[in-house]
């Protein structure tokens, strides 16, 4: 069930909470409540896979309850065994589902082998309830004083909010705020917040990723059949990607972020504004910043993070990015793509430990040159790495880049040249032809024009919200909405136009990982 | 927050009004025909936005008009036949347009299944285009109905042709999807805006397609502009259709369509005519130039074994406007010339209503002026033979519409007629 559909708009989150707010009171009932709904709202996509969910929900939890008496008794070696038992569990069935096919088919590219392996689909949000799993084990580890039972646990993992596609989150993030004695608030309050939160990614999701997305396609589809993509048409497809990704997963994460709230439970922050980045180490801080926590506490600690010299930090970065990027999926695109940040991250530290020593870089970025051009900069290093996430193979990946370099020159449509009749030597000179779609042009960089400037400039949900305290990061503010009538009004708006605009509900990117 | 319960009040009022302010407005409008509301002029007389839902208004349309004689086919026949002209016999109105632009016989198959569940229905006429019988399955399709690879929801019938379960909760979801939906609203407002531009696209209420745009681009531009440019479009696409000889018609999706087209009509008693299109001499020039004239006159006598096997007593009727006749081989302005009319034609591909009134007229009983061959067993290799002789007499006269698509020939096909396979 998506989101972004009349069926959970109208039917089960409106069903989910009446009887959340009629029959949850108690941590007992509202964990009944909000297990059966979880469990409603994965049937739903694929009834069959509750199996699934329910058995890996059964096994961490053993898991976690045997390791948190062997911690408790003292005995870290055996502790050590059941982390290592669980993450091998977890990994392995990840590694059937998602990668199986992947290993099989590198395979028989590399020994010439025959290797059959039928279709394997996909478990809906997978990824992210194995990752959160492995966080909670590895919490228990490091001695994490967790109330356990199994209702709570089945909670934290199958919370239909944030089930298929994150937050990512931590046991301690929203089991104290099931229980009964969680410090008390008014409902209305927290689904008047809800709601706005919610339409406000509702229409990120549906009017802005939904209405930018047909623009996307036919440079990556061109590129992948192997015909020549122009200049404009290769930048315009790859911004348009860049602009579509970032509103359909962040508009996604204030559906979950909002949903949640109307029930009264607070999530982390997902997303803040991170094309207004003035570099990639912040890029990340800024982007799906649960996942960034979880690769930094339980990848890049682990390996030993910044404590073992300079240069075992740069692999440290290195490894966690890849496998960041092989995380989103079973593709060596993802492992460019991840590489590519990799690569990114270490040279950013490595410039940011030289500019500390330098007095002119010290200056520089001290100015107002500084930050602007590290955030041209980002970006641009941003967008270079989305081509390989949306690319459906590498060769397609490093055809558009290819396109991008003006490999296949560049073109505009006749609409436009004949405007620029003043312009023509120079056009001429820079080997700017005549031709392609007017329409196709002109709307792409229309929408591209006026999404860019919304990523760059504009407060985002939690920016907005501030004084409503949406998410757990986000303190007492002054700033903000005060939630007065006219806000109201706002958030109908928004509401009017998010609905308006799922006409065909259409799945949100971050599902298939 | 101060005061939560009036927060949600405002929120859900705010909702609710602009929701019941979007609905009376894309109902006045109607840009889809799906209410059947009022038509204003200066308001929502024109209809822009209807081929955005060609389908579904059609289906609407349909079933308001109740119409007494059918048209089914492609584009050729939504632009070619109107449906409110004086040229249609009183007793067979009213007339519904029913041709659907880039379709083809499946969805006019199921478009009949479902018109017949509108009482008066009593005659069908068929456009059959050479071009949609050159899409040829690899494989035997298998038994059964054919997909008609659109939403069939809607329909009264399911594709087995019982009562469809569904229908309601469908009608209830194209009423959606015409009030409380992004591209209704837009489109509503597209519509208002439609009624003031000088030129506007439009279905009228009968189906039909008056192509005014193409009327005001050629006032512009000269009718040979739209000539040149269909005649590449035609050139560049016809060297990569097949060369079947239909010796087996199931073969092709269209004959099955067919079949149940005449199935249909005959089991309802229904006057079915089938009618080849009057494609102007420059695209049957195109037929020459790319070998596929042994195709097309295989295709006419696949067409009269098909009927003649299911309707022996001849009842069904097939017509044939293909060929080089007065109409078809009418002059075309020299490029550059842009004051220069053309009376019968859009362009190549598409005939204009006024032909369609001379087709009317023979369809009808009106003087046999070689325009319009009756196609039978009987009849059918005179009828080829009367066009080969027609075709060799027209190519001077034609070459003209040969030289604008040269560059998109082949070199190797050969302008000569190849024999007839027997």
């Amino acid at each position: 069930m998506l989101f972004n559909s009349y069926e959970f708009i109208f039917l089960f989150f409106p069903a989910t909470i009446t009887a959340y707010l009629l029959l949850g009171h108690g941590t007992l009932a509202r964990g009944i409540v909000l297990v059966v709904a979880s469990l409603v709202f994965y049937a739903r996509w694929d009834a069959r896979f509750l199996i699934l969910l329910l058995g890996s929900i059964a096994m961490n939890y053993g898991i976690g309850v045997t390791l948190q008496r062997a911690m408790l008794a003292g005995r870290l070696r055996r502790a050590d065994l059941f982390v290592a038992l669980g993450v091998a569990l977890n990994l392995g069935v990840l590694g059937v589902f998602k990668y199986a096919s992947f290993a099989v088919e590198n395979l028989n590219a590399l020994t010439g082998t025959d290797l059959v392996i039928s279709r394997i689909v996909l478990p809906l949000g997978i990824s992210f309830f194995t990752f959160e799993q492995i966080g909670f084990l590895a919490d228990l580890r490091r001695g994490a004083p967790y109330r356990l039972d199994l209702l709570r646990y089945a909670v934290f993992v199958s919370f239909f909010p944030r089930l298929v596609a994150g937050p990512i989150l931590r046991y301690n993030e929203i089991v104290p705020q099931l229980e009964h004695d969680a410090a008390p608030r008014d409902p209305r309050a927290d689904l008047a917040i809800g709601l706005s939160i919610f339409a406000i990614g509702l229409v990120k999701k549906s009017f802005f990723a939904d209405g930018i997305a047909p623009f996307v396609s036919p440079s990556f589809n061109a590129a992948m059949s192997g015909q020549p993509v122009d200049f404009f048409a290769a930048w315009g497809g790859a911004i348009a990607y860049t602009c579509q990704l970032y509103f359909d997963f962040s508009g996604y994460s204030d559906m979950a972020i909002g949903a949640a709230r109307c029930l009264g439970i607070r999530f982390p922050e997902n997303f803040n504004s991170p094309y207004k980045s003035a570099s990639i180490i912040e890029f990340w801080r800024r982007w799906h910043m649960t996942l960034s926590r979880f690769l930094r506490d339980y990848l890049y600690i682990s390996l030993g993070g910044n404590r073992r010299g300079k240069a075992r930090r740069y692999v440290n970065l290195m490894v966690t990015m890849l496998l960041g990027g092989f995380w989103h999926g079973a593709n060596w695109t993802f492992l460019v793509w991840g590489t590519l940040h990799g690569c990114y991250l270490v040279v950013n530290h490595a410039w940011a430990a030289m500019a500390a020593r330098s007095r002119a870089l010290t200056v520089f970025h001290a100015s107002v040159f500084g930050p602007a051009f590290g955030f041209v900069l980002t970006f641009l290093a941003v967008v270079v790495a989305w081509v390989f996430f949306r690319a459906p193979t590498l060769g397609a990946g490093l055809a558009m880049l290819g396109a991008m370099a003006g490999q296949h020159g560049a073109e505009l449509p006749a609409a436009i040249t004949w405007h620029l009749q003043s312009l023509a030597p120079v056009l001429a000179a820079l080997g700017v032809r005549t031709g392609g779609s007017g329409t196709q042009f002109i709307d792409t960089w229309l929408w591209i024009g006026a999404l860019l400037p919304i990523a760059f400039l504009a407060p985002n949900t939690q920016e907005i919200l501030a004084r409503a305290r949406p998410t757990l990061e986000r303190g007492p503010s002054r700033h903000g909405w005060p939630g007065g009538p006219a806000w109201a009004v706002a958030a109908g708006l928004a509401a009017f136009l998010g609905f308006l605009s799922v006409t065909r509900a259409s799945a949100f990117l971050y599902w298939q990982f | 927050m101060q005061r939560p319960g009036l927060y949600l009040v405002t929120l859900g009022c705010t909702f609710g009004v602009l929701c019941m302010v979007t609905v009376a407005l894309t109902v006045a409008v109607d840009p889809y025909y799906i209410f059947g509301s009022p038509r204003w002029p200066g308001w929502n007389w024109l209809k822009p936005a209807a081929y955005n839902r060609v389908v579904a208004a059609k289906t609407y349309l349909l079933e308001r008009v109740r119409p007494r004689t059918l048209l089914l086919g492609n584009s050729r026949i939504e632009v070619g036949f109107d449906p409110e002209s004086p040229a249609w016999p009183a007793a067979d109105r009213p007339v519904f347009n029913a041709g659907l632009s880039g379709r083809d016989l499946r969805i006019s198959a199921k478009v009949l299944e479902d018109a017949l569940a509108v009482p008066g229905l009593r005659h069908v006429l068929v456009g059959v285009d050479l071009f949609d019988f050159l899409k040829i399955d690899a494989a035997p399709a298998p038994p059964g109905p054919v997909d008609a690879g659109f939403e069939q929801d809607r329909m009264r019938v399911r594709p087995d042709l019982s009562p469809n379960p569904g229908r309601l909760l469908a009608r209830v979801k194209d009423m959606f999807a015409a009030t409380l939906t992004l591209d209704a609203v837009t489109d509503s407002f597209a519509t208002l805006l439609a009624q003031h531009r000088a030129v506007a696209v439009t279905m009228t209420p009968h189906g039909f397609n008056p192509l005014d745009e193409y009327r005001a681009y050629a006032e512009l531009h000269g009718i040979r502009d739209l000539f040149d440019q269909n005649q590449a479009e035609y050139a560049a696409r016809f060297p990569r259709y097949p060369h079947p000889d239909y010796a087996d018609p199931d073969r092709t999706p269209s004959f099955r369509s067919l079949r149940e087209i005449i199935t249909t009509a005959r089991a309802n008693d229904l006057d079915l005519t089938l009618m080849i299109y009057p494609y102007h001499a420059w695209v049957m020039d195109l037929l020459r130039q790319n070998g596929l004239w042994n195709s097309f006159e295989a295709w006419k006598r696949a067409l009269v074994r098909v009927v003649a096997g299911l309707d022996p007593l001849q009842r069904v009727r097939i017509i044939d406007f293909s060929g080089y006749n007065q109409y078809t081989t009418e002059p075309v302005p020299a490029p550059g010339d842009i004051r220069s009319k053309v009376r019968w034609y859009w362009e190549p591909g598409h005939f204009r209503p006024a032909l369609g009134e001379r087709i009317i007229d023979r369809l009808y009983g009106g003087r046999d002026d070689g325009f319009g061959h009756d196609l039978t067993p009987a009849t059918i290799d005179r009828v080829i033979m009367s066009i080969r002789e027609q075709a060799g007499l027209a190519s001077a006269m034609t070459v003209e519409g040969g030289a604008a698509a040269e560059a998109a020939i082949r070199p190797e096909t050969s302008l000569s007629i190849r024999p007839s396979q027997p």
